[in-house]
């Protein structure tokens, strides 16, 4: 990957730092960088023009407009327990450690298995140097997140995000491992062009009559097992609190046992704290 | 067959050889099976997990429902003694805990954690007595227990903090010796031995021989070296009760040298 350079002393910044090891200011986002390049735009664009004249020829383009739409206003939902909300919202000093952190102070360890593998492979990759700072999410249109993870779906607030988000094609340890790490440009975009990658990906599923209630499942479609989730994957920079959230959408899992009905209700008012909502569904 | 259960996540999963089933808290008469990729779903980022082995699936279900109970009963006694939760939410928090609390094992289970440390200096005790006064009455009397108890509490805390770090290889595996101390009672027995005045010697040879204790590597050393200074204190009880004797004994007069005197 190429050096930029530091926008204030012009010298060459290692794409991967989040400041200038020169001058030391504070650099963009890496992962937003690495999305920003040239390359990465320019084939994203020729996969969201291809996308466009196939649905065009198919007579979807004015359910092809609708979607772009609204993928355009999509939300970054991660999926959690319910005892980790509980811990996020206890207090403003908690904040939501990814998997590396976690492993690091010995606060978990590695399962072993193939998912571990195969997400350090693909973080090595993609994230090189900074994959200890990116948090995980999905795009999603009706709140909430893949149900593999939690019952809480956690949606975050775009003015939170927006600055240090980019968003990927699909899982991206399925889709690296599928390309042996050395992926096409063209799966990834910044935030704000979110919908154009969502088109590049899902316009040839839209048919003349898909209707807007089906988009939500079209972009965020939980399968038997995480193997088969499709979703468009949210990667973000750095760290995570209470204030980070917009709301909080929670579906006890069929079968399990739910929290207490209080337990339930003090979580409601500790998210209040943060101006945060708790919908239950 | 072996196990995995946590309480956190509410799961058990059941290990029998090649095969795995998850049985999960509120449905334990159902066994789903399972792929290895799919264990770090079951648990997520719980950090409670506990290791069963040599045993049945009836046994992995019981031993769930208790532990989510316990669960369940902590998770409402933190909300009954957070003075910022809304009056409301405490008052019907300790109506539902006091359901909970009639439930097999549910009390002692919740005896055991909240034991292990005592009253946080933010922990508002008084108002969680009036939220359940004259509405929970077994959820009134466990706080009183705890509220009478708080010196005992105390002490066995400072003795575990006097738990010397080079006895642990890091602190992760205090964290990890402290957690199975919780989890099989010991503070909570300790507190009651202080209480009752009881041996603390019949009490370290029950522990010792614990199959959860001994499992952890270095456990002798650590037990001793947490009762040092309640034992201590007892020796220098025992001492002044001898001393107070011996002091007596010599303040009395003594007949015999009075005797003598005359």
């Amino acid at each position: 990957m190429p050096d930029l350079p530091c926008k204030d002393c012009g010298l060459p910044v290692p794409l991967g730092r989040s400041d200038c090891p020169h001058c030391g200011r504070p650099s963009l986002f890496p992962n937003v960088q690495a999305a920003e390049l040239d390359g990465e735009q320019s084939a994203l664009a020729a996969r969201y023009r291809a996308a466009i004249e196939d649905a065009e020829s198919r007579g979807c383009g004015e359910v092809l407009r609708a979607f772009e739409s609204a993928a355009g206003a999509a939300q970054a939902v991660l999926t959690r327990p319910f005892a980790d909300v509980e811990r996020l919202a206890s207090s403003d000093r908690q904040l939501q450690p990814t998997y590396y952190q976690l492993l690091e102070a010995e606060a978990r360890l590695p399962y072993g298995d193939r998912w571990d593998k195969l997400r350090r492979l693909a973080d090595a990759a993609l994230f090189p140097g900074y994959e200890k700072d990116i948090r995980f999410a999905a795009l999603s249109l009706d709140g909430t997140g893949l149900p593999s993870y939690g019952e809480c779906s956690l949606v975050l607030r775009e003015d939170m995000i927006a600055h240090r988000a980019s968003v990927f094609d699909e899982n991206s340890a399925l889709l690296m491992e599928r390309w042996a790490y050395n992926p096409p440009m063209g799966l990834r975009a910044v935030w704000q062009a979110r919908a154009l990658l969502c088109v590049a990906k899902l316009a040839g599923e839209l048919r003349p009559d898909t209707q807007e209630e089906e988009f939500a499942k079209l972009l965020l479609s939980p399968g038997t097992d995480p193997e088969n989730d499709c979703f468009v994957e949210v990667h973000i920079w750095g760290s995570m609190s209470g204030w980070t959230l917009e709301r909080v959408v929670f579906t006890p899992a069929a079968g399990n046992r739910p929290p207490p009905k209080y337990v339930v209700k003090g979580l409601r008012a500790e998210l209040a704290k943060f101006d945060i909502e708790l919908e239950e569904r | 067959m072996d196990a995995l259960l946590s309480a956190q996540a509410g799961t058990a999963l059941l290990i029998g050889g090649p095969e795995f089933f998850s049985i999960h808290a509120g449905s334990p008469g159902q066994a789903i099976p399972r792929r290895a990729e799919e264990i770090h779903l079951l648990f997520g980022e719980a950090r409670d997990l506990q290791v069963l082995e040599g045993v049945d699936r009836d046994e992995v279900a019981r031993r769930l429902e208790l532990e989510a109970d316990a669960r369940d009963a902590l998770q409402l006694s933190l909300i009954l003694l957070d003075p910022e939760s809304p009056s409301e939410i405490r008052s019907g928090a300790a109506v539902e805990l006091d359901e909970l609390l009639g439930r097999d094992e549910c009390h002692e289970r919740l005896e055991r954690v909240l034991y292990a440390h005592p009253l946080p200096a933010d922990g508002d005790l008084d108002g969680a007595l009036a939220h359940s006064e004259g509405r929970a009455p077994t959820t009134h009397q466990l706080l009183r227990d705890f509220e009478a108890l708080q010196p005992a509490i105390s002490e066995v805390r400072c003795a575990w903090v006097e738990v010397p770090d080079r006895l642990f290889e890091s602190a992760a595996d205090r964290r990890r010796f402290q957690a199975a101390a919780v989890r099989e009672g010991l503070f909570r027995d300790l507190v009651l031995i202080r209480r009752d005045g009881s041996s603390i010697d019949s009490f370290l040879v029950t522990v010792l021989l614990k199959p959860a204790i001994r499992a952890i590597r270095g456990h002798r050393e650590v037990m001793l070296a947490w009762m040092t200074p309640m034992r201590q204190r007892r020796e220098a009880a025992r001492w002044a009760d001898v001393s107070e004797v011996a002091e007596e004994a010599a303040d009395a007069p003594r007949p015999d040298s009075s005797l003598r005197s005359e």
